[in-house]
């Protein structure tokens, strides 16, 4: 049973599965689609160490050499902890956009009780 | 920048650059090197060193850990040690002081002589100087006379103003000694020390008891990661 400890909001491991989760890329690809979709740069020694963690754990796998690139894909158990993960991101935001707008229903005149 | 990083691919573990380096380095063939680049690269490649999983992994984390607690326990001895020694000038700093700018303001000033036996006393000691280097007065006995003071000491001090020594005049006895330089009143030198018997013994427990506390360290650790260890095993087993 892979452990589900290996993603947390916004790390590279979460981000790499989001990545990989509309096809298989190399690391390069990677590094340039999680900086499209997130803003945040993952620099080789952050985004190899996070993909050699999913590839034990086998959330990911690695495809054949193409030169000298070689592609991921998300196996079934990556892309189930996928799924959770962005459900449970879900239900966190739309919990803290509930809390938010509670708090802003009780502000009375610009100003929080 | 690039060849540096390509370089620092060097610091991974074999089987990790056996693994991962064609698809790093074609990475950062694509890739702007910057600063931050570099930093991470060092940061992962101690990040696998220490902890990415292969055989022989134990030992590298015990001779790291060990030597990282040698290190500590050494560092915190010296420390200690030092402000021990450091602590061994006091009150000689002050009675040179005083005794120095009452010579040199022509004020009158007395040794009681040859009083104090460096041999079996603990009090602190004065010896003045002349410009020369002559003993002019002495409160000191050692086999009945002035301990002699190491060649140079003098001149260093003519040189500095002040100079705060460790002297060992015979085997065996060590004297926390403070040298001041006066130039008013035909100019001298006086001196002022005390045995370092007290210091040195508690040294001497300080010593044990950093041993025990490295040993007791050493055995934790071991534990440690002995627990850790198996810990990850039965993990990675289930």
């Amino acid at each position: 049973m892979p452990r589900p400890d290996v993603t947390r909001f916004a790390d590279p491991s979460f981000l790499i599965l989001a990545s990989l989760s509309t096809g298989p890329k190399h690391g390069y690809a990677m590094m340039e689609d999680i900086q499209a979709f997130s803003q945040i740069l993952l620099e080789p020694g952050t985004l190899y160490g996070a993909i050699n963690r999913l590839e034990e754990r086998g959330f990911i796998r690695p495809l054949e050499y193409s030169e000298r690139r070689r592609p991921y894909e998300l196996t079934a158990a990556g892309e189930a902890l996928f799924r959770e993960r962005v459900t449970l991101f879900e239900k966190m935001s739309s919990e803290g956009r509930r809390r938010m707008n509670l708090r802003l229903s009780r502000a009375v005149g610009g100003q929080f009780p | 920048m690039k060849t540096v990083a390509q370089l620092l691919l060097k610091l991974y573990p074999k089987a990790w650059r056996v693994r991962y380096r064609e698809e790093m380095s074609d990475l950062l063939d694509n890739h702007r090197v910057t600063c931050h680049t570099v930093m991470d690269l060092m940061i992962g490649a101690m990040k696998a060193q220490l902890f990415w999983e292969r055989t022989g992994l134990w030992r590298i984390q015990f001779m790291l850990g060990c030597a990282l607690l040698s290190m500590v326990c050494l560092l915190g001895y010296a420390v200690i040690q030092q402000d021990m020694r450091r602590g061994a000038n006091f009150p000689q700093q002050t009675i040179v002081h005083q005794a120095a700018t009452a010579i040199a303001s022509g004020a009158s000033f007395h040794v009681p002589e040859g009083t104090v036996n460096v041999k079996s006393s603990l009090s602190p000691f004065v010896i003045v100087y002349d410009n020369s280097g002559a003993v002019a007065e002495s409160s000191v006995r050692l086999n009945g006379h002035t301990p002699a003071l190491p060649v140079g000491v003098l001149d260093y001090t003519r040189g500095h103003g002040i100079d705060k020594i460790t002297w060992q005049p015979t085997s065996g006895t060590r004297i926390a000694a403070v040298i001041e330089h006066y130039d008013g009143n035909g100019g001298g030198f006086v001196l002022s020390g005390r045995s370092l018997r007290v210091v040195e013994n508690q040294e001497t427990l300080l010593l044990r008891i950093v041993q025990w506390v490295w040993v007791g360290l050493l055995g934790t650790f071991s534990a440690f990661l002995y627990a850790f260890r198996r810990r990850r095993c039965a993990s990675e087993s289930s």
